[in-house]
């Protein structure tokens, strides 16, 4: 397994929308999606997944409705609202360009200052 | 937003439902992860142990996620209330004790509140909306500028001013006889009035325009339908003889109308008939303002007509005592202020009931302290809940937001007691006093005075939740374990703080009732002129017996010895007017060798009496005689003057001899009358006539009989006496010169008792809380004390080391509490007589004696102190 690193705050919120955007889930499957997309590399505390949907759906970024999981048991299954969409890109283009800079400054070698 | 709007709502709706559905999808997730630990090999009692050994406490994501969700607010709430009931179920001592006195304070405020809503802000409940209702004054010549306006007047007003709506004369009954069965009260009214007030009948109709030419139709109110016609719909069209003339019943008014009147209701009401004389102003005018137009312009344009009416009518509209060249002011003032006597801005009233809301305000501040320094004095257990509950990671916010919970719950409790309590202070406060005159008024414990005292209570608990809170949040921020010695300076350094605050704040209402108790001293040495203390008087209305004044004259007579040979020679007097019965009649004369000063005024106050009046009543001749046989109808005019016009009119001559004359008639002065009060126990020194009335006949006199023993025990003789001389003569009103004369000083005595009681309450409350607030401080240094004991301080040092620190609580307390009377004596002044705000004595005195009584209450805790054993103590350690 590639090193761990803990997840910064904030962060879990866009990791859900993304594992949801990917296709409905029930709250297990998303901790789930989430392992598999960093490949195991961020740590997700499982309990705190659920406050995190219900504030998402709070803010109206994820719908919910209850149905029937693959072996046949009651599970809520979230997906993502229109809105939910929009703040998912907005927050992916975020993140990039917060990573393309901090890469960049992470590079500079002395001379170049 | 909407979203999470609904989701609250449902939240707080479907609260079971919530709760299965969260249990179910973490249900779901753990049992999903442990399913796949299961397919890795594990058992599944560890594989479901591993699940939610990962999942992190199901139990704190649940919590988690409900405070997400917003509702968890009313949880903990809830769960607070119910954790303070148990608390005061627990001690109950504590309990019993601050419910009672929030009780106390709460309810008395309520009872206030009630009053004062049923008299200023929502009188006259039945009338469509009194606030755009008006009262319309024209000017008397110099006594007020709030007096009655007459026919030709009003009828002008009502034609021709644009801002009202409608305006309606009311006029002075007396009271009439129903078919010499009952006696009402009856108002007489124009065509418009219940128009302009906003009712409908629920019988009949009211009164036309036509009905005034004769004026013999009545409207009866529903409390006398009710209770004499027994509610039948069949008395309209009924003829009842209102004095012996026939009126027909053409209405009932609505449930809930006696009047627009707070002192006076009216049983029945008669058409106005009225006096087409300019001159003659008898009407009170009642007008509805249009919607749009201000009360201001109103006035505006009322005085603008004013102005018209002065040229127009120089006669009767022109000149008053201040400017004699400009016609009579008329005045709109709002209805609610009339008839609460807030004309002006400045009523007795209305500062009465200011003050009294201030002194039961205070009152509830001492409460708080009280109840305050109980829960401080209980904290110790609490610091150690506190301390537990902070430790087991409960925010700041939550243990305070515990307390306050706790305590305006208290407070909740003590509330509802309190409002039991407001009926009956209510009762009490209504019967005494000011407020005992306005017997149109039917005070409820409406939704209003509910709502109040909620508010009071919970503003109460808020209060004093303030010292424990504080303490809590400042026990929170020292670190656990915090020695004993810093949280029990705090204690007491609250505690301290509350006693200065209930010690000043008793001192406040102390002098206050001190200065009642005074003013009620020195309205009892009021002079009142006469001496007659023991005796009977009964109005005497002959006017539906004789019709000319020789046989009235001839009846009297005949009535008089009629009593005289039952009570005794020289017992009997006739006079309209008693004296300090509130009221008085007033005629300009003219005072021969004597020219006014520019605009003073020359109308003066006078009464008619016969010749006995002076010596029934201990009147002093101080010069010339009395009446006599020789001021016959025949004979010469003549009048009797009183002090007050000897000294402004003939203040360096014999008055004996002089001549005043009236209307042209002219009158020689032939005694001078001891001064005294006339209409009122607080007026000003007022100069006074009197006729004889031998030469000025009238069918109303009232008749006085002094007797050597209780007036009570003639009544039924007298009234017998009365019946065998004629029995049409109408016998009402009957009442002892004692009831009379105790009638007049019952408003002082109710006011000095009424405060009186306030007073002692707060120094019982004060005194209460400084015994308690001791007895906890002595607690507190026990150890200190057993040191100091133990290294050679004897029993006697101790006593005077805790007496001493409880003096110097109750001085501060006192000073401060001099300062604060001060400041809020003033209010009182326009109710005090004979003694001002500030008097210094009163406060020093009343200062003094707290404190002394103040010591007395430190000495029982003081004392304990001192006994305690030193070796104890100290081995408790």
């Amino acid at each position: 397994m590639p090193p761990q690193a803990d997840l910064l705050p904030g962060t879990l919120d866009v990791l859900v929308l993304k594992a949801v955007s990917l296709g409905p889930l029930h709250g297990y499957g998303v901790l789930v999606r989430i392992e598999q997309i960093t490949h195991g590399a961020l740590l997700v505390q499982q309990g705190a997944l659920y406050p995190a949907l219900f504030r998402l759906e709070q803010k109206g970024l994820l719908d919910t409705e209850w149905g029937v999981s693959d072996n046949n048991r009651r599970a809520k299954f979230y997906r993502l609202t229109p809105a939910g969409r929009r703040r998912l890109q907005e927050n992916t283009a975020r993140w990039n360009r917060l990573a393309a800079a901090m890469a960049k400054a992470l590079q500079t070698r002395a001379g170049e200052v | 937003m909407w979203k999470r709007l609904r989701l609250w709502v449902t939240g707080l709706v479907s609260r079971a439902r919530f709760e299965d559905d969260l249990a179910d999808e973490l249900e779901f997730h753990v049992q999903s992860r442990a399913d796949q630990w299961e397919e890795q090999g594990l058992a599944p009692a560890e594989a479901r142990r591993r699940a939610l050994l990962e999942f992190g406490g199901v139990e704190r994501f649940k919590e988690e996620v409900r405070e997400t969700r917003g509702i968890a607010v009313f949880d903990t709430l809830g769960r607070d209330f119910r954790y303070a009931l148990r608390g005061m179920r627990r001690n109950p001592s504590f309990t019993v004790v601050a419910v009672l006195t929030l009780a106390l304070g709460i309810g008395a405020n309520a009872a206030i509140f009630s009053i004062v809503d049923a008299v200023f802000l929502h009188p006259l409940p039945s009338v469509e909306d009194p606030s755009s209702l008006a009262a319309i004054y024209t000017s008397d010549y110099s006594s007020t500028l709030y007096g009655t306006s007459s026919y030709p007047d009003y009828v002008d007003l009502r034609d021709r001013l644009q801002g009202f709506s409608g305006i309606a004369a009311t006029g002075f009954s007396p009271p009439v006889d129903l078919d010499t069965t009952e006696r009402l009260a009856a108002t007489r009214v124009t065509s418009n009035y219940f128009d302009v007030l906003g009712l409908s009948p629920q019988e009949g109709r009211f009164f036309r325009p036509e009905d005034e030419q004769t004026g013999d139709s009545a409207v009866i109110s529903a409390p006398l339908w009710r209770r004499y016609f027994e509610g039948d719909p069949g008395v309209i069209g009924r003829t009842i003889r209102l004095n012996d003339r026939p009126h027909e019943i053409v209405g009932v008014a609505p449930d809930g109308f006696s009047g627009a009147r707070l002192s006076r209701s009216t049983d029945i009401w008669t058409p106005l008939v009225g006096d087409p004389s300019r001159r003659n102003r008898r009407y009170r005018l009642i007008g509805r303002l249009n919607p749009d137009i201000s009360l201001a312009e109103a006035q505006a344009e009322l005085s603008v007509m004013a102005n018209d009416l002065g040229r127009t009518y120089p006669d009767s509209n022109l000149g008053t005592l201040q400017v004699p060249d400009e016609p009579r002011p008329m005045t709109a003032v709002p209805f609610i202020d009339a008839i609460t006597g807030n004309r002006g801005g400045r009523g007795s009233m209305s500062t009465y009931a200011r003050v009294l809301f201030g002194v039961v305000g205070l009152v509830l501040l001492i409460a708080c302290a009280n109840v305050a320094s109980l829960l401080v004095a209980r904290s110790r257990q609490q610091e150690n809940d506190t301390a537990i509950r902070f430790a087991l990671g409960a925010g700041v916010g939550r243990i305070v937001s515990g307390f306050l919970v706790e305590c305006v719950t208290l407070a909740l409790v003590g509330g509802a007691v309190g409002l039991l309590l407001s009926f009956w202070l209510k009762n009490a406060v209504l019967s005494f006093g000011t407020f005992a005159s306005l017997t149109n008024l039917d005070v409820q414990m409406n939704t209003r005075v509910l709502a109040f005292a909620f508010l009071v209570s919970v503003a109460s608990g808020l209060l004093f939740a303030v010292a424990p809170c504080l303490k809590a949040f400042r026990d929170t921020e020292s670190p656990p374990g915090a020695p004993e010695t810093m949280t029990r300076f705090r204690r007491v350094s609250l505690a301290n703080g509350l006693v200065v605050v209930q010690v000043s704040v008793s001192l406040v209402l102390v002098v206050a009732a001190g200065l009642f108790v005074q003013t009620l001293k020195e309205t009892q040495r009021i002079d009142t002129g006469f001496s007659l203390n023991r005796g009977v008087l009964v109005p005497i209305n002959l006017g539906r017996i004789v019709d000319n004044a020789p046989s009235g004259q001839a009846m009297y007579e005949d009535l008089r010895q009629r009593v005289e040979a039952v009570v005794g020679p020289d017992s009997v007097a006739f006079s309209q007017i008693v004296p300090l019965s509130g009221f008085g009649q007033r005629t300009t004369i003219s005072v021969d060798g004597y020219t006014p000063v520019a605009g003073e005024d020359m109308e003066l106050n006078f009464g008619t009496v016969d010749r006995n009046y002076f010596s029934v009543m201990g009147i002093d001749i101080v010069a010339g005689r009395s009446f006599d046989d020789s001021d016959t109808s025949a004979a010469p005019r003549v009048v009797i003057v009183n002090q007050g016009m000897v000294s402004r009119y003939w203040p360096d001559r014999n008055p004996v001899g002089q001549r005043i004359s009236r209307g042209g008639t002219e009158m020689e002065v032939v005694g001078v009358a001891q001064a005294g009060k006339y209409r009122g126990l607080r007026e000003d020194a007022l100069p006074f006539f009197y006729y004889p009335l031998t030469q000025n006949f009238s069918p109303t006199m009232n008749l006085v009989v002094k007797t050597s023993s209780d007036g009570i025990s003639h009544v039924p003789t007298i009234r017998a006496i009365v019946s065998e001389l004629d029995p049409r003569i109408p016998l009402f009103d009957i009442r002892t010169v004692e009831e009379h004369l105790a009638a007049i000083f019952s408003r002082e005595r109710a006011t000095a008792w009424l405060f009186s009681s306030f007073g002692i309450l707060a120094t019982v409350l004060a005194l209460l809380g400084t015994y308690g607030v001791m007895s906890f401080l002595v607690k507190q240094r026990t150890r200190e004390i057993g040191i100091r004991m133990a290294v050679g301080a004897s029993s006697r040092n101790v006593l005077l080391l805790v007496w001493r620190s409880g003096l110097t609580l109750a001085v501060t307390g006192v000073v401060i509490g001099v300062g604060l009377s001060m400041a809020f004596t003033r209010l009182l002044s326009d109710l005090l007589y004979g003694i001002g705000p500030m008097d210094v004595p009163t406060h020093v005195g009343l200062a003094l004696a707290l404190i002394f009584v103040l010591l007395f209450a430190c000495y029982i805790p003081a004392r304990r102190a001192s006994a305690v054993d030193p070796i104890e103590i100290l081995r408790a350690e």
